[in-house]
């Protein structure tokens, strides 16, 4: 189990450090184009070919995946700080205001969420923070039901009794007590849901609600190779490819993190 | 009557929980576990509360604690109401009145440790800086006769004793005027039972502590308490000072079952033990008159309509008990 | 219980019903009827013809005629109005208005009612009088109308067929036009209308020009570039508009399509607004230097365009390849002009910044429905970045790139225009490069103001012989150019593919005219 850990947190580390050493590993720039080239085929030049605008693929994949990296951990760790900040409150209070959370978090998961998040998204206009914006408005909920519900067992608990025995103010009880007991699973949710959230992120650039050209996002180059779908599947292809790996990594780490964190859910 | 000594006292508190009836339309009912009592705590002494599991004992404890608050009636700490007080009076009210659970594991956060534990109301209150932690939570771990090596221990690796010692050393950190043991030697093993009930004894002496000790186990609280409370469904049905001879002493038909039914190896097993017929009616339903009437072998008409109070008996000032068996010579 | 149960299967039933219905279509439904199937893209709200280009689609769609049509060569012929003549002062034109004419809600036209929905359009819309001109009386005399101008006007009758001056029945619920469709005289009138989803016309019985083929003409707005030409190649939609070169290799099988190409008159430029940092005149010059639009045209666009140079596309004569550009294609003189004037790179971010050493950072509009628009504006972008011109590209939809226009919101704005949409391209040039003043508003919002293309333009209005015209209209165009007032990017070639069997769809130089009554099907 440990060794699976192992495994997975090196491959992270080394989509981590390739978002941050691009400018070192990548042949040439993201925006270097010439414009000649448009469209090239894989060759020694351009080893997976070049785009539309004559610009190497290879390197703009490489320096994608800062977009991606940056743009889901903006999301993860917003989602985890205001969902579970929200779902401590709202169980932990109870009453009034966990009424107008719970019915306010009821609202965002009834829509499906990639519908909500796509008119989020167009209504706020297109960019990368927008994105992060629409995909985080909502994920929150999910965070706050499940430390909402963490919270709850937690509230009944004798220890959280003897805490307030022990003169322990509301807010320490909620941030000394719960918030430690409740933050491994939030943890391992957050760390899980970090492949899907770049998902959906690259769903929202590659319908033209994320990022905006030229940046290199994988989503967006997707979107920009489907005119050239017949004439040049590999700028199609590669782009998902990196997706679907980087996705794997991530989704295979949240996994062997919550297997050795947390044994009773694996298998 | 303000009596000096008097620290604790309780003011004819009733505690009501409202339960919904099974089905929708069923009307809802409500629960009656303290049923208009009242107690004092004399300074110094030792109070055992003794009576069947569901009578009210650990509701009684919970208010005493504010963890619950009584439907009516109030409770006075040193003449303050502790019912209408604010929010942070009640938390600064923890310094003076503390309590050991009765499994002090779960009463522990599961990620702290031994050290964290016992400065936990200390660390709370803000009565120590955070370097004396350490230095305080040794000289606790030394008044419950805890080896020093545990001081970074998590409570879950420890034995029941140990545990229920850092629960003790947790309770008295802050001093307190009052402590409650709610069941906090049930569940150990008899010997470690009686070494923990005597450390409370030492400690209690020591300190002057005020104690309340919750227990089902009426030969111990004989044992180590100043007087013993006999609760029957909500109802304290005798008050009465402990000695060697109480079974002799009390006079309330419960009591004397109660202590009947005590086990001991010096007992006569030739005598049949006499077990109360039936059994306990549910707190929920609780018949008027005397709450015992079901139960017991001398009833009489006016049990089955009127509820008896708790009065001294003729010439024991301190002996109260609640039966019409004695109403006469209770009138004073 | 029972009924409950009973009652919700009903209705699953129903639903589950609708759902087959919905999603085996119109097809069977109406296989009766006579339908084509268009993809098109729609910039349309609404179908009230007065606001913005609006009016445009009411033509296209085959459901608004004008006083006046352009034929295949971009001239003036009879529609509405059988003929016209001009006075000798230049200053008032008779139209004879068109007998036995009726509106597809069975009225007839009248010179009265072509009248009023005359100034029902000049009431309702800014353009008329300042992209075309302004009447100072209209009247009616027996069958014609006379537009009388306060200023010698020499292209009345090609104003009037602009779409914008389509003929509605002014005595029908106007205010209804915007949702059901404006009463009109084409060979088809609005059944239905959603915006960005389907119009769906049928034919107008009171039809005055012949036989109508179709029972139901259903214009989808498919807005994406591939999906629109995947519905044709799948036999969805009939005729695809708006497709580009690069989807001539699917429909290059002549025995399933029909592929039409058209060098036109629509021009691809972009406004630089000089309020805002391109006021300065040496970095408009560097900026149109940097660009290779050769490369854009030829390798980008793949042959999709002819590479733009002055207003007026070389598709009109008027003289495009006279006009001589002083800020072709050259980085290295870019990069000169720009560091001889003080734009220099102070803080080292590879971008120049402005002589005061404010960051330049040119925030280009652009909108997402053409395909080419896109690839114009990152070419830009990249090209620019060589020389250190950094620009960033703000891609909105078609209504809030007009809206950002209207209010001067932009460094650079694209701007895809027919260039000659009255047959004449006078008033195209006062449109966007004569002096905006609040008593002559036009749509110049960038800006530009120069006093010898204002009086050259005064003196075109005046002018009515065509050779005179001619080398007053090269030599704006030059001063223009010279002034580096607008990037010219590229002149469309436009491509109509269609079916096979669909026939009688002619592509026009100006763009009005996709469906008319000579398009049918051959089965």
């Amino acid at each position: 189990m440990r060794a699976r850990f192992a495994v997975f947190a090196a491959m992270c580390v080394m989509v981590i450090s390739v978002a941050l050493l691009s400018p070192a590993i990548a042949p040439k720039g993201a925006f270097d184009a010439t414009m000649r080239d448009s469209l090239k085929a894989p060759c020694a030049e351009y080893p997976l070919g070049a785009d539309k605008m004559g610009r190497d693929l290879l390197s703009r994949i490489i320096y994608g995946t800062r977009a991606s990296l940056s743009m889901s951990f903006a999301v993860v760790i917003s989602v985890s700080i205001i969902g579970t900040f929200l779902g401590l409150i709202s169980g932990y209070f109870g009453g009034f205001i966990d009424g107008v959370i719970m019915r306010f978090s009821d609202m965002m998961i009834a829509f499906p969420g990639m519908v909500l998040a796509i008119a989020i998204a167009g209504m706020l206009g297109s960019s990368a923070t927008n994105a992060v914006i629409a995909v985080t408005a909502v994920t929150w909920p999910k965070y706050t039901r499940l430390s909402r519900s963490l919270v709850l067992k937690a509230k009944t608990s004798l220890y959280i009794q003897g805490a307030r025995l022990s003169g322990a103010t509301s807010g320490r009880v909620v941030f000394g007590y719960i918030l430690p007991v409740i933050f491994p699973t939030i943890l391992i949710t957050a760390v899980t849901d970090i492949g899907s959230m770049m998902l959906e992120l690259a769903a929202l650039s590659f319908l033209g609600l994320g990022a905006r050209a030229p940046s290199p996002e994988w989503g967006l180059m997707m979107n920009e190779a489907r005119p050239y779908l017949a004439r040049a599947p590999w700028l199609m292809v590669y782009p998902g490819v990196a997706v679907i790996m980087v996705v794997a990594v991530f989704n295979l780490f949240g996994d062997s993190l919550r297997d050795m964190l947390d044994p009773r859910h694996s298998g | 009557m303000l009596d000096e000594d008097e620290i604790i006292r309780v003011e004819g508190v009733s505690k009501r929980f409202s339960c919904r009836g099974r089905g929708p339309f069923c009307p809802r009912r409500s629960l009656v576990a303290c049923n208009d009592v009242s107690l004092a705590l004399r300074k110094g002494e030792t109070l055992g509360v003794a009576g069947e599991s569901g009578c009210g004992k650990s509701t009684l404890a919970k208010m005493l604690l504010s963890m619950e608050a009584p439907t009516e009636g109030r409770i006075l700490y040193r003449g303050r109401d502790l019912v209408g007080m604010s929010r942070g009076d009640r938390r600064r009210n923890c310094k003076n009145i503390q309590m050991v659970f009765q499994d002090s594991l779960l009463s522990f956060h599961p990620r702290k440790k031994v050290v964290d534990i016992v400065t936990e109301p200390l660390m709370n209150l803000g009565l120590i800086d955070k370097r004396d932690k350490d230095l305080r939570a040794l000289e606790l771990l030394d008044m419950v006769e805890l080896p020093v090596d545990v001081l970074y221990r998590y409570p879950h690796s420890m034995s029941g004793g140990q545990i229920q010692r850092v629960g003790i050393a947790r309770a008295l950190s802050v001093e307190p005027e009052v402590l409650v043991c709610d069941e906090s030697t049930s569940a150990l093993d008899v010997s470690v039972q009686r070494n923990v009930a005597e450390l409370l004894v030492r400690l209690q002496r020591e300190r002057g502590t005020t104690m309340m000790f919750i227990c089902h186990d009426v030969a111990l609280i004989n044992a180590i308490a100043h007087r013993l409370a006999v609760m029957y469904l909500g109802h304290i049905v005798e008050v009465t000072p402990t000695s060697m001879d109480i079974d002799k002493k009390v006079r309330h038909p419960y009591t004397k079952a109660l202590l009947g039914s005590i086990f001991s190896v010096r007992m006569d097993f030739s005598r049949r033990i006499k077990a109360i017929e039936s059994e306990a009616p549910s707190a929920a339903d609780v018949p008027p008159g005397c709450p015992f009437q079901d139960r017991c072998d001398v009833v009489m008409d006016i049990c089955k309509r009127e509820k008896p109070t708790l009065l001294p008996l003729k010439g024991e000032a301190d002996h109260l008990v609640a039966c019409h068996l004695f109403g006469s010579e209770a009138a004073i | 219980m029972v009924f409950c149960g009973r009652k919700l299967c009903s209705w699953v039933f129903v639903s589950l019903c609708s759902l087959f219905l919905v999603f085996t279509g119109p097809v069977e439904l109406f296989a009766a009827e006579k339908t084509l199937r268009v993809g098109v893209t729609s910039f349309a709200d609404t179908l009230e013809p007065t606001t913005q280009y609006f009016s445009w689609v009411i033509s296209r769609y085959g459901i608004g005629e004008t006083l006046v049509r352009f034929d295949e060569k971009g001239t003036p012929k009879p529609c509405l109005a059988d003929s016209w003549e001009c006075s000798e002062d230049g200053k008032s034109w008779t139209f004879h208005i068109r007998e036995g004419v009726k509106f597809s809600n069975g009225n007839d036209m009248t010179p009265e009612i072509v009248k009023s929905s005359l100034e029902r359009t000049f009431k309702l819309s800014k353009r008329a009088s300042t992209a075309f001109f302004k009447y100072s009386s209209m009247e009616v005399e027996g069958q014609s109308l006379i537009i009388t101008t306060p200023e010698p006007t020499f292209n009345v009758p090609g104003s009037l067929a602009e779409p914008l001056f389509i003929i509605v029945d002014t005595t029908a619920d106007t205010d209804r036009f915007a949702m059901d469709g404006p009463i009109c005289t084409g060979p088809y009138r609005v059944e239905s209308f959603r915006a960005s989803d389907t119009c769906i016309a049928v034919r107008n019985d009171h039809y005055w020009g012949g036989d109508v083929p179709f029972d139901r003409v259903e214009f989808k707005v498919i807005g994406d570039q591939v999906t629109r030409e995947m519905a044709l190649q799948a036999g969805e939609i009939d005729v695809a508009y708006n497709l580009k070169s690069g989807n001539a290799p699917t429909f290059a099988d002549s025995s399933k399509f029909t592929t039409q190409s058209l060098p036109a008159l629509r021009t691809t430029l972009a406004f630089m607004n000089q309020k805002g940092a391109l006021g300065s005149k040496v970095l408009r010059q560097a900026l149109i230097r940097a660009l290779d639009r050769q490369t854009y045209v030829d390798v980008l666009l793949e042959g999709g365009a002819t590479v733009g140079k002055a207003p007026i596309p070389p598709s009109l004569d008027f003289g495009f390849d006279d006009i001589v550009d002083p800020n072709s294609f050259d980085q290295d003189s870019a990069r000169k002009l720009l560091s001889d004037n003080g734009y220099r790179d102070v803080d080292g971010d590879g971008y120049v910044e402005a002589p005061d050493g404010s960051p330049i950072d040119l925030n280009f509009v652009i909108y997402d429905s053409r395909a080419e628009l896109g690839i114009y504006a990152q070419a830009a972008q990249i090209n620019l970045r060589e020389v250190g011109i950094k620009v960033t590209i703000d891609t909105v939809s078609y209504e809030t790139m007009l809206d950002k226009q209207e209010a001067g919101d932009f460094d650079l704005i694209i701007w895809c225009v027919l260039a000659a949409n009255t047959g004449d391209p006078e008033n195209f040039l006062r449109e966007y490069w004569r002096t905006y003043s609040k008593e002559a508003p036009n749509s110049n919002k960038a800006g530009y103001s120069d006093k010898e293309v204002d009086s050259l333009m005064d003196r075109l209005a005046m002018e009515f012989d065509p050779a005179k015209r001619r080398d007053l209209i090269v030599e704006i165009q030059q001063a223009i150019v010279d002034d580096a007032a607008s990037v010219f990017f590229g002149c469309e070639v436009t491509y109509l593919f269609s079916s096979k069997k669909v026939t009688g769809l002619k592509l026009f130089p100006m763009d009005y005219y996709w469906m008319t009554k000579d398009v049918d099907i051959a089965e």
